[in-house]
């Protein structure tokens, strides 16, 4: 062979060395099935999922348990969601649920889901929903959950209506493991017999020294012993000896975000030691911080896909949402300005992002935004690439 | 200004389909379009970049995986990466901040030093130091010069019987010590094993053992670090994979996003399009892919189609090294909990071998590369805070063997290992994370989708070496550009892209 380079020091170890690994691995290892296996095991992209059965929970609430048609679920971290497509009335959408059931159950995940009034989708998920139907969604998802490597071992979760989920999932889930932690869920509702899973809580709180359960009820009847009102600071500090040595989380409709924050604040508990969960896009996002003045949530604006379709739709619909409903589905999962997967770039006109657009920061230097936290304040332009 | 397109088009959708938008797939991407070549760049992920991208978490943008960029150079004298960012019209998108200290390496207990950009000053400092070493250093440093510059050189000469005869001559050092491995050559010149380990810290940029890294590796990695300085990129180095998108769109180059390559056509021996994850064929004089050969060969081309050299090439190479990556963001300034530069590098001692080997296990780590970003970008973390980053390498191996069901615990409690022995430099920095994530080789093989989530491509042991191993293409039309063709790392890779392409560009002419 290449005798010219014998004189290199080193050379024909080397040639042999190379001969020696050709001769023992005729056929390459196959690398790529393993990657696709490891994907497929832990982060599909897609999940084909059925209702094995409907439990009611409330006169609002159900909880759909879905199992895998195929028969495998990957596994997921308590306070996981999945990103369930939906099809209505001709127009294909999806909504983020948090995983309700036990990480340590994964022959099914359970999706509890309360009515939102003009929910259009929780609505048909709560009302029209029937066992034996058949759901596409994304695999678990998000990152509000625990991470033992910085956390305090003492969790309180503050949790508002069905934002009661994913704690349910972390207290299903300590009690079974027997972990060192201790989860303090202080759970507001509306009225009394909106509570959801109260009778497993209460079992579970009496049952184990690690959970303990505090219901706070807005509109209670005349005689009710507990807390009234919403989760205040006054409210959590008589619940907690030493509020500032946990952490918190904190899950519900986003009304809820602000006043936990700001009662938070009061008990000078640390930024780190709270975590909130996305939960969609603004309400209304002209009561955002920074909304233009002059425009109404309802200005007609019109939007044009570089190479695609003109539409109209308001200046307060999130950009996907208008996406959608006119036939153009793009990828998405959390709805909330996080995961950044629907992502695409505006390139004409004016729009408004609230603070939860977490946008990467050269991303806002081309005009990239996460559409579903996007409002066409006039009329855009955009390039879905 | 791009060029007049210098070819028809007749017959082909593209002249060049570019699939992946890693660093070598934009930097090519780049050079073909403002050449004006008809381009058309594939990525199967909704952002460009690979590697080189970055994610949000809380009030914190976390940089996935640009540590040092190495080859920058200042404004007055620009290293290659600097010229090349000018040559793709880059340069007015992205801001740079170089760094005046290469790293800080610890040993516990044992070694405590600052290395500075500087040739000469890095010397005294290592002097100082290690005084009755100062021979060993003078002329371990001469040697390092010598090696790198005559490797620049000889690569012309490399490819043929009569250009090996004269390298002989001409590159007496690069000859001499080009399958010498680093750790026979430390041995040469020092006894210290804490000097040794300060100046081969960088093993980890280099993923495998001293004894089967080229002496050339480690010389060349050092040069380039310690005389063109680590740079940061403002922003990110997703600043930059959008920068170089930017003018390649610019130039009139097309993109597609969320498109994954399932098939490469191949006919004849000849590459002439690809096959989308949508079904559609899209057929182009050259496919350029900035993936392992390995997916090609096994995956992407059809059997029958594939060469016996492409497989027998396969054969002898291992996919390399991956990582955990603990992400932080900190509720702190750096200077609070002592942090004053932007890396440290730590061991658990001097050993690299122990230290290699424990990559390849779940056991507490034992070598570390620590990053704060503050330093040289101060808009990488909201006012009051910093951001940081923390690796261990790690190959693949013990994570596959895991139950998914184990997977998180797992991951949290090699994560709490690498953060304990980085306490042992800062004691502090627990008690300020404000958000952490952790990334294994499994989180590479999710979003790279390569083989064992390997970060460096093919294990660069001696047997990678460019004196035993060519890079042929064994299919026309087909390229391969990234790390699984060249050394690791941002400055090979971004330069692989646009030298491949330059390649290609000359066969059109």
């Amino acid at each position: 062979m290449s005798d010219y380079k014998d004189a290199i020091p080193g050379y024909k170890e080397t040639i042999e060395r190379i001969h020696n690994l050709e001769e023992n691995n005729p056929v390459p290892y196959n690398y790529w099935a393993e990657t696709a296996k490891v994907i497929n095991e832990y982060h599909p992209k897609r999940l084909q999922l059925r209702v094995s059965e409907i439990i009611a929970e409330t006169a609002t609430s159900k909880t759909l348990r879905l199992v895998s048609t195929d028969g495998y679920l990957p596994p997921f971290q308590a306070g996981q969601y999945i990103n369930l497509f939906v099809d209505i009335e001709g127009i294909t959408t999806s909504r983020a649920f948090a995983i309700s059931s036990s990480p340590n159950t994964l022959n099914h995940y359970d999706l509890t889901i309360r009515k939102i009034k003009d929910g259009f989708i929780s609505q048909y998920l709560v009302n029209d929903v029937q066992v034996g139907q058949e759901f596409i969604s994304t695999g678990p998802m998000g990152n509000f959950y625990y991470n033992p490597i910085y956390q305090s071992k003492n969790v309180v979760f503050l949790a508002g209506g069905s934002g009661v989920a994913p704690a349910m999932s972390m207290i299903r889930e300590l009690v079974e493991n027997g972990d060192d932690k201790t989860i303090t869920l202080i759970y507001g509702s509306m009225n009394l017999d909106d509570i959801i899973f109260k009778n497993e809580l209460d079992q579970l709180a009496n049952e184990h020294s690690s959970v303990r359960v505090e219901y706070v009820v807005t509109n209670p009847p005349e005689n009710y012993q507990g807390y009234r009102g919403f989760i205040s600071a006054d409210i959590i500090q008589d619940i907690l000896e030493a509020p500032e040595d946990n952490t918190f989380f904190v899950c519900g409709p986003q009304i809820m975000y602000g006043f936990a924050e700001a009662e938070l604040r009061k008990l000078n508990i640390k930024r780190r030691n709270i975590k909130f969960e996305a939960n969609g896009p603004p309400s209304d996002p002209s009561q955002e911080p920074g909304w233009p003045e002059d425009v109404n949530k309802t200005k007609k604006v019109k939007v044009t896909v570089t190479g695609g379709k003109s539409f109209e739709t308001e200046a307060g619909e999130p950009l996907l949402n208008a996406l959608e409903r006119n036939g153009i589905v793009m990828e998405s999962a959390c709805r909330s300005g996080e995961c950044s997967l629907c992502r695409c770039k505006v390139v004409k006109g004016e729009v408004f992002e609230p603070k939860q657009a977490h946008v990467r920061k050269s991303d806002k230097q081309y005009g990239y935004v996460h559409s579903c936290v996007t409002f066409a304040v006039g009329d855009i332009d955009i390039e879905i690439q | 200004m791009p060029n007049q397109n210098p070819l028809t088009t007749a017959g082909v959708d593209y002249d060049v389909i570019v699939v992946g938008a890693g660093n070598a797939g934009l930097t090519a991407a780049a050079s073909f379009a403002r050449s004006g070549v008809k381009t058309l760049l594939l990525e199967r992920h909704n952002i460009p970049g690979g590697c080189a991208t970055s994610f949000a978490r809380g009030r914190y943008e976390f940089e996935v995986s640009l540590h040092q960029l190495s080859g920058v150079g200042t404004e007055d004298q620009p290293g290659p990466l600097r010229q090349m960012f000018g040559q793709l019209g880059i340069l007015d998108k992205i801001s740079l901040h170089g760094e005046s200290s290469i790293y800080r390496a610890v040993i516990d207990g044992a070694l405590d030093v600052s290395i500075p950009a500087d040739w000469e000053e890095a010397q005294n400092v290592l002097c100082v130091e290690f005084p009755e070493e100062r021979e060993g250093i003078r002329r371990f440093f001469k040697l390092m010069d010598t090696m790198t510059i005559e490797s620049f050189g000889v690569s012309k000469l490399l490819h043929s019987e009569e250009g090996i005869r004269a390298a002989y001559q001409q590159f007496p050092t690069f000859m001499k010590y080009g399958l010498t491995s680093a750790e026979k050559v430390l041995n040469e010149h020092f006894r210290s094993p804490e000097l040794k380990y300060a100046l081969t810290v960088y093993w980890g940029y280099l993923g495998v053992p001293l004894h089967d890294t080229s002496f050339q590796d480690l010389a060349m990695t050092l040069w380039a670090y310690i005389k063109t300085k680590p740079y940061y990129i403002e922003g990110g180095s997703q600043a930059l994979s959008n920068a170089i998108t930017d003018s390649f769109t610019e130039a009139g180059g097309e993109i597609r996003f969320n498109c994954q390559v399932e098939q490469i056509l191949v006919k004849d021996g000849q590459a002439y399009g690809v096959r989308t994850e949508h079904g559609e064929e899209i057929t182009a004089k050259v496919v350029f892919c900035n993936f392992s050969p390995i997916t090609s060969y096994s995956t992407l081309i059809e059997p029958e189609q594939v060469p016996q050299d492409a497989i027998k090439d396969l054969s002898s190479r291992t996919a390399g090294v991956s990582a955990t990556t603990l992400y932080m963001g900190l509720d702190c300034e750096p200077e609070d909990i002592g942090i004053t530069q932007a890396t440290t590098m730590i061991g658990a001692n001097a050993d690299v071998d122990e230290q290699y080997r424990r990559a390849k296990t779940l056991e507490p780590a034992g070598y570390v590369g620590f990053t704060c970003y503050n330093f040289a970008d101060p808009t990488a973390a909201p006012k009051g805070g910093a951001n940081a980053s923390l690796i261990a390498l790690q190959y693949a191996d013990p994570w596959l063997k895991l139950s998914p069901r184990d997977y998180a615990k797992e991951k949290y409690r090699y994560a709490d290992s690498m953060l304990k022995l980085l306490e042992k430099t800062y004691p502090q920095i627990r008690g300020h994370i404000e958000e952490a994530e952790v990334a294994t080789p499994l989180t590479a093989m999710r979003y790279l989708n390569t083989p064992r989530g390997s970060i460096y491509g093919f294990d660069m042991k001696l047997t990678e070496h460019r004196l035993v191993r060519e890079n042929e293409n064994h299919i026309q039309g087909l390229y391969h550009a990234g790390t699984w063709t060249t050394t690791q790392g941002y400055q090979p890779t971004l330069q692989a892209g646009c030298t491949m392409a330059r390649r290609i560009l000359r066969t059109f002419a």
